[in-house]
């Protein structure tokens, strides 16, 4: 399988893993050093999203990709596209419209996740 | 493979000729600089490829008065790197001139021809973000 259909599936594992609050498998799948960056500026480390998760303090109820292009360099992987997100963050509903930048590396054979940045689509400069 | 190992002092350098050529609006030194597949995610959300964000920068769409970077975080992985950090920058649109303060994710890859830069993205605190999107 080439690595950018290991990656598209991947991709996929992460989504469903997020909407479902699957913190054992986002924790497989995410890189120790994961930066996750959110549209807000706000810069998560993995325990910090995964305890967010975890505790329902964030809840991914969709996430829905588009516009998705794979970028792979050997054992680094750069995915954009945009990500129409339904969710709940401290009880205060949103629905995101997210340009992302999303950086896989295959680390002893297996591909970890270890950044996230999204950035809303309409920001005024 | 260790005599080729990036430094985190290379990384920077390679950074600094990168910003160098932003400021001077040095469409060749970018074109060298930038991955034949490089990705511009700009702070409003608008995505550019090479070509248009070269375009752009050609065509004085936007030019770019002064760079401050903060807080750089460098993380070497062989042949690809990748920088976080703050950056502040004033720029200068045909609407007038914006100070624009954000959180940057700036990648770089090994490639034949070498180091190139592959993606970027920034990403304003959720002050400036529309209502819809400001929680995260």
């Amino acid at each position: 399988m080439s690595a950018e259909k290991v990656l598209a599936s991947l991709e996929e594992q992460r989504c469903a893993a997020m909407v479902a609050a699957d913190c054992p498998v986002l924790s497989e799948l995410f890189a120790d050093d994961l930066v996750w960056t959110h549209s807000s500026a706000q810069v998560d480390t993995k325990a910090n999203f995964l305890k967010a998760l975890a505790a329902g303090s964030t809840r991914y109820l969709e996430i829905k990709r588009s516009d998705e292009k794979f970028r792979v360099h050997g054992d680094f992987a750069v995915i954009t596209g945009l990500a129409e997100m339904h969710a709940v963050v401290n009880g205060s509903e949103k629905h995101l419209h997210n340009r992302y930048t999303c950086i896989w590396c295959r680390r002893n054979g297996a591909w970890k996740m270890i950044m996230w940045q999204s950035t809303a689509v309409g920001t005024p400069h | 493979m260790v005599d080729q190992a990036m430094s985190e002092a290379e990384l920077i350098r390679l950074e600094d000729r990168c910003y160098q050529a932003m400021l001077a609006g040095d469409v060749a030194a970018l074109r060298d600089i930038f991955a034949d597949d490089a990705v511009y995610t700009h702070s409003n959300g608008v995505v550019d490829d090479k070509a248009a964000y070269l375009k752009a920068v050609s065509s004085g769409e936007f030019i770019y008065r002064t760079i401050e970077r903060f807080e750089e975080k460098v993380s070497l992985l062989g042949d690809a790197a990748v920088v976080t950090g703050r950056i502040r920058l004033k720029v200068d649109f045909k609407s007038g001139s914006k100070l624009l303060e954000s959180r940057f994710l700036s990648a770089w890859v090994r490639t034949a021809g070498g180091w190139r830069h592959l993606a970027w993205q920034s990403t304003p605190p959720a002050s400036h973000a529309p209502a819809a999107a400001a929680a995260r």
